[in-house]
């Protein structure tokens, strides 16, 4: 029998209950030591991709959010149906490891922050402040080698210095948001104009500060957009060996 | 960033060119400082690039660093340090025009 998974919680309580909001999920908790696996009932639709199942998956989530710690794992995530009878194999190999994990994001929330900055005006900064004074003087010195300079300084400076400039903004970024955080993990420059995108790993206490925190940003100068998203299920900082975490942002 | 008045490069050993500028460095050291905690360090290198280096790249980052500290100092309720903060970015804002 298929089954749709929401995820591990720290609770081996009974639970039977229909989820408000969704299209009458009713959810059990199938118990495993002091842990236990959130299930529902499945059928064709329930596994199809559509905004309703997304839906009624967040709702069921941040409903078991509010009361305990949720552990989101392959291939215990939406739209994964799990066989009834894997379930106990998946509770036995990973106790441990599930244990450790809900211990680590216990009380935690994640938030994912995107920076974007406008890659070619910074790169055309960079360039121009080269071109301007260093090109005149490379000139006077040694005119057969301009072309190989040119190309030096296209391939290899203008990309470092890109780099080290990305490096700088993510830092100052960070030194303001990631005193907040208990854990974090980066992408950096993703793409041309994707400076960072950030996961931010945050005691639910803090969560308020935190949002407080990426207000600020607003209003800074810099000329960058700052996007939040959260508060999510800590998917991207569950570390199980073997199991594939939501998305890799280490 | 380079400029031949500011900054230096070299050929090195291995035939590689080497650059880096003041106000890079500056602003990377004065990172450094805020990173460890060290904020009136790091708000004296910020603004000496916002003075000394008013139209570059590192200004721009060196801005936004301070209006950070600056929201710092206020959300730890020491509010007159970062209006005297803001203040000193504004009036060297300023004088650069």
């Amino acid at each position: 029998m298929k089954i749709v998974s929401y995820g591990v919680i720290d609770s081996s309580e009974k639970i039977d209950s229909l989820i408000t909001g969704t299209k009458g999920i009713r959810i059990y908790n199938i118990p495993y030591r002091d842990i236990g696996m959130v299930i529902s009932g499945s059928d064709r639709s329930s596994m199809k991709i559509s905004n309703d199942n997304a839906s009624d998956y967040n709702i069921v989530v941040e409903h078991l959010m509010k009361k305990f710690t949720v552990l989101p794992v392959l291939p215990l995530r939406f739209r994964t149906p799990v066989n009834k009878k894997d379930i106990l194999p998946i509770m036995e190999n990973n106790y441990y490891d599930f244990k450790d994990n809900l211990k680590r994001i216990r009380h935690k929330v994640e938030f994912g922050l995107k920076v974007v900055w406008k890659g070619d005006e910074v790169k055309d900064w960079i360039t121009r402040e080269y071109k301007r004074d260093a090109y005149g003087k490379l000139k006077a010195y040694d005119p057969r080698g301009i072309k190989f300079i040119e190309d030096v300084f296209d391939k290899y400076v203008i990309e470092k210095e890109f780099k080290d400039m990305a490096d700088i903004f993510i830092a100052i970024v960070d030194n303001f948001l990631g005193r907040f955080a208990s854990e974090k993990r980066f992408e950096k420059l993703k793409s041309k104009n994707l400076l960072l995108k950030a996961l931010y790993l945050i005691d639910k206490k803090r969560q308020q500060e935190f949002k407080e925190a990426f207000d600020v940003f607003r209003i800074a100068p810099g000329n960058l957009d700052y996007t939040l998203r959260g508060p999510l299920p800590p998917f991207n900082f569950v570390e199980i060996e073997g199991m594939e975490t939501q998305r890799s942002y280490k | 960033m380079l400029s031949a008045s500011q900054g230096w490069q070299f050929w090195n050993s291995m035939g590689d060119i080497t650059s880096t500028s003041d106000p890079f460095k500056l602003l990377n050291l004065a990172n450094e400082f805020d990173r460890a905690g060290v904020l009136t360090y790091a708000i004296e290198l910020y603004i000496k690039i916002l003075d000394q280096y008013p139209d570059t790249l590192e200004a721009v980052a060196a801005r936004l660093a301070v209006f950070l500290i600056a929201k710092r100092y206020e959300n730890e309720g020491n509010k007159e340090t970062a209006i005297s903060l803001v203040r000193k970015v504004t009036v060297i804002a300023n004088e650069n025009c």
